[in-house]
């Protein structure tokens, strides 16, 4: 059977202000009709620009300066405008990141649904078109499909958009659709809802799926074959279940270790060291040699070659892992230890360190004069809504949840960045939460915040150095810098040379580590890391989280820990608290609650988690995706804020408000029937 | 849509009140005393008494203030002060030739800008576009009243092609188009440089957002993607300028007009000055700085319309 | 390795060590603005060694000269020689654009500061005040003004700083609540910074860039808005060579000579359009600049 796409020795480059840069180099593979096939890599492996080097739309500046793309049979760089044109939307369709900047913002979204059929269906009336529209758009998923199809793009959630974006690119029913990086801008939730649309539409239509990610995870959950791509080449190409299982090029391998699992409990994660080469300076040989624990001195000097292995996988590498010359390094075996506070003595009767009763933290809207005039009132926010924590010394706790959820709220109320308007908090059994500021600054030495934003947390004007050394001017403590700012460049694991540069001059993980040693400045007894891993590529992440767990250890830091991640939770968390429209639904240790989840919503978010082992892909069997989207905090349901979406739900649910359950001494939850969670379907 | 008008009309009352309070105001730091500069010479002090009590100059100061915003939202703008003619009718017996400048300049910038900047977008560095981009330039900085006298220099001295002065003959229209030309392309100068540069900078904008480039990738039609989606988008920005651009010609348009000695808003008011006529100065004024602010206030208006982002940025949730 | 070196000469690295007025040197546009206003300013503090003549030299035997050795841009009605009227005029035009900007980026600043800080209330009220000096275009703001207060260099500088005022004040506005988003000013806060501290060292070096960009497209604007008032005859009076006066003088007897006109136009044109090249290119230079990161 011929193949619906063959590329062959592809190779683009970009004219920029550094000179000409070449971003992919002899990429070569094929697709059948109906086969998904996943693109994975990391930020600048090139993966993006296969999407726009396919559909030949290479931004401006780019160009194909080699190689074929065949499409059923068709060389499409050779193809003309016109020939391009039919062909895209039609049988070559694409799906971008970010639905919000890919709908034209100025007209709604039936114009602009039209405007695509009739571009492909010249001879159907206006009128026939709006049926097929109409009903693409319920395929989807989309409520209310006839007046919702008048509106305009910003009146959708980004969920929904998303889902338009879908519809729109599958609606003249083409063979083969590129969807690059559709869900990385989603909750997990609803990226669980859209892959299984995906899933879905692929069954119905056939359609083949050329799909783009940096998440191993939702490769591994939805991909046949997978290509794994570094710098600019393919690195490992196979069907899925070998690449998962026994991968063999060593950058694969490392990835795949240093991806942290809720499932396994790993001591420390494999983090790469070195950063990604730009593509100004790439060095001569393999461009992975650098970071390669099994590189040997021709790595340096040649370019490897392809070898092909059983069934379609091929290595670009110049040895096959396995067969190194005995002297050669082996991945450092992974050491699973039991998710216990191993070495960390943690006494639960004690005064707990952080300590929040009922507390509340609401956002009242401001309403302007003309608005008051108008007799408009104001609007509250319940960003924190009741809240009951204690954080014990010692503790690494992990919050967790959405968009919407308050977490960010909470951690920055906690530490008094944000006035709470209800409720208390005490801290070492002191209360501080009518505190005014000038008493409670004596207490910020010792419980700091590391913010999701590195970059925004960084002044762009100050050097490292100088950022290190801000807590102790402001403090007038007297210090030496030049003692004090490579200890604590050292402790977080950054070079020296690092304290001369402008925070835009770091990457992200280095960025991200400046505000962690900030942070240590004062010897702080309580952190608060909002979303540490968040923008970092996986490898990054895991120098990240090791750096995090190696702290905790030297320094007896307690943690407060806000991610959206279950995997983050799972690698370093003693207990988990799962928080749902301000409110915390579900408490207890990490191990419980990831085997025996007692609250639906819990049970939705490990449904949802993707990791790249597909033992568990093949466990979970069927998931159940939880329906719906994260109502507006604004506008809260009754009773239970989960009761719409969650598949226990009763009228009682509806009604009132349920109270925490006591599961154990250490595990709560707030659900009337935290028993059925878990029930079969 | 509404709240968002609603706001915008109270915060444009607002601010017209200020506006003429300020004006009210402004009467009263005349140095000196300004019955007797009025009257000059024939300043006697039972002349200035009772011009000062006609002009309710005797009262307290928020008195004549109060007097002068009741007065002027009657349309009662005051009596000229040497010929007791109401102002409103001097400024009804010009107001007109004014607009009609403004407008046919700004007509003239649009219609000569807006396609030099949608050409210039579309062939980007081409040498037509640095041809264009050095010219716009040159002509934004190009005042309009050195433009007016170049012109004048040119065409009515040198070639002697174009009139100098006035309106030309009553009631004959070509005459009046004749002598609306030097004036009008005075005006217009300036503003086809701003606009060529802003439609080029906001049209190469939008077409490298990710919407065009998706509408690229669902097949559409060149045409329709730069010449619905593209344009669109792309003219918002340009509308607004628009409204402040007929502020702005209006101003203008006193240069021009007393410089080609027309009949207008601006040689009513640089008259009235010469004059000290602070009465027919400060009408003038509010008369042109409310028809500004309703010009903005239509620009928003428009824009809001185009651009469907904006109303709802208000009212949800 | 794959990219295409750019050559450099020893002008391009000479300059590149200059922070910002070397790149904005390195493109020609930039340059060329850059040279004319090195000339402008220079004109202005050596005019009495560039001008031939005094500007007030009355010389009824040459009256309406053309260009010539002796005058090199003509002369004038009265035979003044049109030339060292437009260097001494330079003085006039500096002696009003600077004093101008003084005050609108005096009060624009702290208005501006005092509306993005604090923000509520304050911010509001700020806001009206900015849009009601914005309500009128600017010319008829200055013309209200001028009219009640007469005519003077002094009260020209007053109407068009507080012409100027609204545009500092917003674009400090804006840059201060921006900055302000920041998490890192609230770490400063919770560290325990004093307001002063953040201003000073965090709020004030961000907005110094747009403010810089404003003030030199903002130069040429007072330049010419003082020529105008000037030749409406409600700015410096005569017989002080403002180049504003020279125009008006010339447009009296314009159909007997055009060189009055001309020169002064020509003089007004140069400024502004090298003040606006400049500017543009400074504001190229550090815009980019301020939200470019090292790509990852």
């Amino acid at each position: 059977m011929a193949d619906l796409l063959e590329v062959k020795n592809l190779e683009v480059k970009y004219r920029t202000r550094n000179g000409v840069l070449t971003a992919l180099r002899n990429i070569g593979f094929s697709m059948q009709e109906g086969e998904v096939l996943g693109v994975v890599g990391e930020s600048g492996c090139g993966k993006s620009t296969i999407a726009g080097a396919v559909m030949q739309l290479l931004p401006l500046n780019g160009w194909i300066s080699q190689g074929q793309v065949l499409f059923k049979g068709h060389d499409l760089v050779q193809a003309g405008p016109e020939e391009l044109r039919r062909l895209r939307g039609c049988e070559l369709s694409m799906v971008f990141q970010d639905a919000m900047t890919s709908l034209n913002p100025v007209f709604n979204i039936e114009t602009q649904m039209l405007d695509i059929l009739q571009a492909h269906n010249p001879t159907k009336s206006r009128n026939e078109l709006r049926k097929i529209a109409l009903a693409m758009f319920e395929r989807v998923g989309i409520p209310d499909g006839v007046q919702r199809i008048k509106d305009f793009p910003h009146q959708f959630s980004g969920g929904m958009r998303q889902r338009i974006m879908i519809a729109m690119a599958l609606m003249a029913n083409p063979s083969l659709l590129i969807a690059d990086e559709p869900t990385s801008s989603l909750d997990v939730t609803l990226e669980a809802q859209i892959l299984e649309l995906l899933r879905g539409l692929r069954d119905e239509l056939g359609t083949a799926i050329l799909y783009i990610s940096h998440d191993l995870g939702v490769i591994a959950q939805l991909c046949d074959h997978v290509i794994v791509m570094y710098a600019g080449n393919i690195v490992e190409r196979g069907d899925s279940r070998t690449l998962f299982e026994h991968p063999r090029h060593p950058y694969t391998r490392a990835l795949l270790a240093a991806h942290p699992s809720h499932k396994r409990h790993l001591n420390r994660l494999l983090s790469i060291p070195g950063r990604v080469p730009s593509l100004k300076d790439l060095p001569v040989g393999c461009k992975f040699a650098d970071r390669c624990n099994f590189a040997q001195p021709e790595c340096y000097q040649a370019e490897p070659n392809y070898i092909p292995l059983e069934e379609d996988h091929l290595v670009l590498c110049h040895h096959l892992v396995g067969e190194i010359p005995p002297g050669g390094a082996e991945l450092p075996a992974q050491e699973v230890i039991p998710l216990v506070s191993g070495g960390r003595v943690i006494d639960q009767n004690a005064v707990p360190l952080i300590k929040a009763q009922d507390l509340q933290t609401y956002f009242k809207d401001r309403v302007g004069i003309i608005g008051q005039l108008l007799g408009r009132k104001a609007g509250s926010l319940p960003a924190v809504n009741g809240i009951d924590l204690d954080i014990q010394r010692g503790e690494t706790i992990g919050l967790v949840g959405e968009s919407g959820s308050g977490k960010t709220t909470l951690g920055k109320t906690l530490l008094r960045l944000i006035n709470s308007t209800g409720g208390r908090i005490l801290f070492e059994g002191q209360e501080i939460t009518h505190l005014n500021e000038r008493n409670v600054r004596p207490m910020r030495a010792r419980m700091q915040m590391i913010f999701q934003d590195p970059f925004s947390s960084l002044s762009p004007r100050m050097k490292v150095a100088d950022l290190l050394l801000e807590p102790f001017r402001i403090q007038k403590i007297p210090v030496d810098p030049h003692s004090k700012v490579p200890e604590l460049l050292e402790m977080v694991g950054l070079a020296g040379e690092q304290a001369d540069k402008y925070a835009h001059q770091l990457s992200g993980g280095q960025a991200r580590r400046v505000g962690f040693a900030r942070a240590l400045a004062l010897n702080p007894e309580f952190l608060v890391a909002d979303e540490p891993t968040s923008g970092l590529d996986v490898s990054v992440a895991a120098g990240v989280l090791n750096l995090l767990k190696d702290l905790r250890e030297k320094l007896g830091l307690t943690y407060l820990i806000i991610t959206h991640n279950l995997n983050v939770i799972g690698f370093i968390a003693d207990r988990v608290g799962v928080m749902y429209l301000g409110r915390l639904v579900e408490l207890g240790p990490t191990e419980e609650i990831f085997d025996h989840p007692s609250h639906p919503y819990t049970e939705a978010l490990l449904m949802a988690i993707s990791n790249p082992d597909l033992q568990q892909v093949a466990e979970r069997g069927k998931r159940l995706v939880v329906k719906g989207e994260i109502p507006s905090p604004r506008h809260p349901p009754s009773g239970c804020p989960f009761h719409p979406r969650c598949r226990y739900a009763d009228a009682r649910c509806a009604r009132e408000v349920p109270v925490a359950v006591v599961i154990n001494a250490t595990h709560r939850s707030v659900c009337f029937y935290p028993e059925r969670v878990g029930e079969a379907v | 849509m509404y709240i968002y008008l609603l706001k915008r009309l109270g915060m444009t009352m607002i601010v017209i009140l200020i506006v003429m309070i300020f004006l009210g105001l402004l009467v009263q730091i005349i140095p000196g005393d300004p019955v007797r500069t009025l009257l000059g010479p024939r300043a006697t002090p039972e002349l200035v008494a009772t011009v000062r009590s006609e002009m309710d100059m005797d009262k307290p100061v928020y008195v004549q203030v109060a007097l002068f915003i009741w007065n002027a939202l009657h349309g009662n703008l005051g009596n000229d002060f040497w010929t007791g003619r109401p102002i409103r009718q001097a400024i009804g017996d010009v107001l007109g030739h004014t607009i009609i400048l403004a407008l046919s300049s700004l007509g003239l910038a649009v219609i000569l800008g807006v396609p030099l900047g949608v050409y210039s977008a579309t062939h980007p560095n081409s040498w037509l576009d640095h041809i264009l981009a050095v010219t716009s330039i040159s002509f934004i900085t190009i005042p309009s009243y050195v433009a007016a006298l170049l012109l004048m220099l040119l065409f009515s001295v040198h070639f002697r092609i174009l009139p100098a002065i006035g309106l030309g003959k009553a009631g004959d229209v070509a005459d009046y188009l004749r002598h609306l030309i030097l004036p009008s392309v005075s005006l217009a100068i300036t503003w086809v440089g701003y606009l060529a540069r802003l439609v080029r900078t906001s049209l190469l904008e939008v077409l490298n957002t990710n919407y065009i480039r998706a509408a690229k990738s669902f097949g559409l039609r060149d045409r329709i993607v730069f010449y619905k989606y593209a344009l669109k988008n792309a003219l918002i920005p340009t509308v607004t300028v628009l409204g402040v651009g007929l502020g702005s010609m209006m101003a203008g348009a006193m240069f021009v007009e007393v410089i080609f000695d027309r009949p207008g808003m601006g040689t009513l008011i640089y008259n009235a000055i010469n004059d000290r006529n602070y009465p027919t100065v400060r009408a003038g004024v509010l008369v042109i700085a409310v028809l500004f602010i309703l010009a903005n206030l239509i620009a928003d208006f428009i824009n809001s319309w185009l651009d469907p982002r904006i109303q709802l940025v208000k009212s949800q949730g | 390795m794959e990219y295409v070196a750019r050559s450099t000469s020893r002008t391009t690295r000479f300059l590149e060590r200059i922070p910002v007025l070397g790149a904005v040197l390195q493109r020609p546009l930039g340059a060329l603005g850059f040279s004319i206003v090195l000339i402008f300013v220079l004109t202005t503090i050596f005019a009495p060694l560039i001008a031939p003549y005094s500007d007030t030299k009355q010389d009824f035997s040459a009256i309406f000269q053309p260009p010539s050795r002796a005058h090199l841009l003509g002369t004038d009605n009265l035979g003044r020689d049109l030339f060292s009227r437009i260097v001494y005029g330079t003085r006039i035009e500096m002696s009003a654009a600077l004093p101008a900007v003084t005050i609108g980026l005096t009060f624009g600043l702290l208005l501006g500061l005092l509306a993005g800080y604090l923000g509520g209330g304050v911010d509001n009220v700020i806001v009206v005040l900015l849009d009601s000096i914005q309500a009128f275009p600017s010319l008829v703001l200055a013309l209200a003004i001028l009219a009640v207060l007469g005519p003077s260099l002094t009260n020209v500088i007053l109407v068009i700083g507080l012409a100027l005022i609204p545009g500092y004040a917003r674009v400090t506005r804006s840059q201060v609540k921006s900055v302000k988003n920041n998490d890192y000013i609230q770490v400063e806060y919770n560290l325990g910074a004093s307001t002063g501290r953040i201003i000073r060292m965090h709020i004030l070096p961000n907005i110094i860039a747009p403010l810089v960009i404003l003030i030199s497209m903002d130069l040429p604007v007072v330049i010419t808005f003082e020529a105008g008032l000037s030749f409406l005859g409600l700015g410096v009076r005569p017989p002080a060579p403002s180049w504003g006066v020279i125009l008006s003088d010339g447009f009296k007897f314009i159909f007997n000579s055009p060189w009055p006109v001309m020169s002064a136009a020509f003089a007004l044109i140069l400024v502004t359009l090298g003040f606006t090249l400049f500017g543009e290119t400074l504001r190229d230079v550090l815009d980019p600049r301020l939200s470019g990161t090292e790509g990852g």
